[in-house]
């Protein structure tokens, strides 16, 4: 198993280091490290240097994390969290100090004085992207036939049905037959599906916000895109808990003591979530670049976004109390996050803490857990 | 259509999108049943008050250039095309008129100026008009 730990650790830690080493090449470049500039500044050799101590930092943390992998290989648990967590904690760590330098020289070199500043949005009501209408039905339609599976299957069934195995892949809890404990998972996947799809008429909320640096048409293209794209993405994550739970019932019913479950699974898992993400970036930050080469081409707008780095604690956490939307996009990352200042979003950001605190405490409390 | 309001400044941000929609108007840009996005949606998108939006569709409803239902949202009520302004919109539009006039001419604007500019502002808006119909056909 041990290769396999390393493989793991190996692939989660190269992905998150790419991630964090492209991140600058993908956001917008009047937002450098989350620290809001004019856009006339984007090329000033101070965020040159910023960005350039940052990637070579995270090429540090992500050496640091490979031969962590390689040190902890003995205790499987340690080699599979301790180099994912420093690499993340020392990747902030990197993007804050780094950060702080794009700061300090534009409030040294009061780089907003002069600069006219707009805020810019569509008067017109906008198309709501269509809801993940043809994910949903291929996640329906596969749980449906893992269901006409299990009615033909279940005559054959044990008396007693499998319910819970733990972290070596060894049965530790089983039910008495029923229709509950045969097809609970199936239940649970199609109550996934229709929650993520219901999810998807409130991607409508996060409007994307217009960068009044672009052109007209530009800044309409960029907000359209990260709609779609987010509705789509919602539509793909219910097809991947689909796909997870058809595997693992079907797994269940027929080969309940496979060891196929516990090294075929997360390697799929793992491939189809990097994929999807994968997909997601390249979508998101293309269109972002199309934008912008259409920017230098075109004439460009005069005004810039105002600086409102003082809403966004280490550009990263957003908290506005007069701006009433609840997801807005992230200034450091791909996708939105929430505005704490907002009641909804507030609500989220407490809901969020919980789960973690949650999922933790559970995690040391529960005993038969890693050794 | 996107607008700019400028949060710096010294006029008010439901006064400047009243303007911004009502120079939309103008110009053919948001004709006549042209659905607009409700006031919610507006101050998500612009990341302002809700109240302050509120406002600024409420100085717009109160001049007759958009209407609001609970089915249908706010709609843009009239345009260039829709036939005469209601009674005694000409004589407060003249009072105000005065004051921009006079503004100019305390400055020193000469009355060719001022013409050439009424000129140049009036063949925008039907330019802008022209080539939107263009675009539609």
């Amino acid at each position: 198993m041990t290769w396999f730990v390393l493989l793991f650790s190996v692939v989660i830690c190269t992905l998150i280091a790419g991630l964090l080493f492209a991140m600058p090449a993908i956001v917008h470049p009047t937002v450098p490290l989350g620290v809001s500039v004019p856009h006339d500044r984007v090329d000033d050799p101070v965020i040159r240097a910023a960005v350039r101590r940052y990637r070579v930092a995270i090429v540090g943390c992500w050496v640091l994390a490979i031969v962590g992998t390689i040190l902890l290989a003995d205790q499987v648990g340690l080699a599979l969290t301790a180099p994912v967590l420093g690499l993340v904690v020392l990747g902030a760590a990197s993007y804050l100090v780094a950060r702080s330098s794009i700061s300090r020289a534009k409030r040294i070199g009061r780089w907003y004085e002069g600069v006219p500043v707009r805020l810019r949005a569509d008067v017109t009501a906008q198309a709501s992207p269509r809801p993940p209408i043809w994910w949903a039905i291929v996640s329906v339609l596969l749980l449906l036939a893992v269901v006409v599976i299990g009615i033909a299957a279940y005559p054959n069934l044990p008396e007693m049905v499998p319910v819970h195995w733990n972290a070596a892949g060894e049965i530790d809890g089983d039910a008495a037959k029923s229709i509950w404990s045969v097809f609970g998972p199936v239940l649970i996947g199609m109550g996934v599906v229709a929650l993520l799809f219901a999810t998807s008429y409130l991607g409508r909320l996060p409007t994307a916000r217009s960068v009044a640096s672009d052109t007209h048409e530009q800044a309409a293209h960029r907000v359209d895109v990260q709609r779609r794209l987010l509705v789509s993405l919602l539509g793909q994550l219910g097809l991947v808990v689909t796909l997870l739970i058809c595997a693992l019932t079907v797994t269940e019913w027929f080969a309940p003591h496979s060891n196929v479950l516990f090294v075929v699974f997360p390697i799929v898992l793992i491939v189809l979530i990097a994929a999807m993400i994968t997909v997601f970036v390249v979508r998101y930050s293309r269109s972002i670049v199309r934008a912008q080469v259409a920017a230098t081409g075109a004439h460009a707008g005069i005004a810039d976004l105002p600086d409102d780095d003082r809403y966004w604690k280490g550009g990263l956490i957003y908290v506005n109390r007069n701006d009433p939307a609840v997801f807005v996009p992230k200034r450091f990352g791909v996708g939105w996050t929430v505005n704490l200042g907002s009641a909804g979003g507030f609500a989220i950001g407490l809901l969020l803490v919980l789960v973690v605190v949650g999922a933790i405490t559970l995690a040391i409390v529960t005993p038969g857990g890693r050794h | 259509m996107q607008i700019d309001i400028d949060p710096l400044s010294e006029v008010p941000l439901y006064q400047q999108l009243r303007d911004r929609v009502v120079e939309g108007i103008a110009s053919g840009l948001l004709p006549t049943g042209e659905q607009l996005a409700s006031v919610r949606q507006l101050a998500v998108a612009f990341g302002i008050n809700v109240a302050t939006v509120s406002k600024g569709y409420e100085l717009l409803r109160h001049e007759g250039l958009i209407r609001t239902n609970h089915k249908s949202g706010s709609v843009i009520a009239r345009g260039p095309a829709d036939g005469a302004a209601r009674d005694g919109f000409a004589d407060e539009w003249r009072t105000r008129l005065t004051t921009l006039l006079a503004e100019a001419v305390a400055q020193g604007v000469t009355p060719a100026q001022i013409s050439e500019s009424v000129d140049c502002i009036l063949t925008g808006f039907t330019r802008k008009e022209q080539s939107t119909e263009g675009d539609r056909a």
